[in-house]
């Protein structure tokens, strides 16, 4: 399959649509583990960069997270900050991480990284809001722990994507 | 699904959640609480004193992050044959006749300097 796009503010509007929907959608996916979801939008997001598509990659990861935060009824409220910080931590881990590690990484791995931080970066701002006494304890690792599994699905997930055989083709003005 | 590079990824996140394991477990006491009739005061666990309270009737001694009940003018004297209390435990040391109560606690240096009750 060819996509072909002229500018990036179409490829962008598409997959921020296809991401805050699976974002949305993954509120009916139960899993036996209590406070996990699975983070179906990060898939896009590694899809992009595993495509070398940073800048959309980025856009799409931010934009999910206000549309998606607009039809849950909780824009700029305190669980859509921590959600965004979370979001903008994991971007730059992933993409730190496959600049570093280039192809010797596979979208599993990235994908881990990403749900690490996604949940570290949100376990910050509480300890930042709620309870400064704390420090690294146990809690880090059952966090670290619990998000390993999202962050697997999520990768296989992504890496079925990426096999797909879709083209991004600039159109020449 | 799998390449090598992936390997230092989950070393790092195996590393990252096994590390509050495997760190030495640090203490979290680091105060003496002595409540003495209706006073309470607070010493540092890890400065090493002998006092008295009680107008010379208890002679506490702190001495290497352990704190014992030295001398005492009561009768049955079971706070001096308690001996040393250590930071870990989570024991009182208690001089009915005197009414003398010593625990570790954890406090924050803040910039209270007495409690009035």
């Amino acid at each position: 399959m060819k996509v072909e796009y002229g500018t990036r503010i179409y490829i962008i509007a598409v997959f921020s649509a296809l991401a805050s929907l699976l974002q949305l959608l993954e509120i009916f996916i139960i899993l036996p583990i209590p406070f996990v979801k699975i983070g179906l939008a990060n898939a896009i997001v590694l899809f992009f960069i595993a495509r070398k598509q940073y800048l959309i990659a980025f856009a799409v990861n931010i934009f999910r997270v206000f549309i998606g935060g607009f039809f849950s009824a909780k824009l700029f409220s305190l669980p859509f900050i921590f959600s965004l910080s979370g979001a903008t931590l994991s971007y730059f881990v992933m993409v730190i991480l496959f600049v570093i590690l280039g192809r010797f990484v596979s979208l599993v791995a990235l994908s881990v990284s990403g749900a690490i931080a996604f949940n570290i970066a949100q376990y910050i701002l509480f300890v930042y809001f709620f309870d400064r006494s704390v420090d690294y304890n146990i809690t880090v690792s059952v966090i670290i722990l619990l998000s390993v599994i999202p962050g697997v699905l999520t990768g296989i997930i992504a890496e079925i994507l990426n096999r797909q055989d879709i083209e991004l083709i600039k159109k020449p003005r | 699904m799998f390449k090598f590079g992936d390997l230092i990824i989950y070393a790092a996140v195996l590393s990252a959640a096994l590390f509050p394991f495997l760190r030495e477990k640090e203490s979290e006491n680091n105060k003496i609480q002595v409540i003495h009739d209706k006073h309470t005061e607070y010493f540092d666990a890890g400065k090493d004193t002998i006092f008295f309270i009680q107008g010379n009737k208890v002679e506490i001694e702190i001495k290497g992050r352990k704190v014992r009940i030295k001398d005492s003018d009561c009768r049955d004297k079971y706070c001096v044959k308690h001996g040393w209390l250590k930071e870990d435990q989570n024991g009182k040391i208690i001089c009915m006749p005197n009414k003398v109560i010593i625990e570790f606690v954890k406090r924050e240096d803040d910039f209270i300097d007495a409690v009035t009750e």
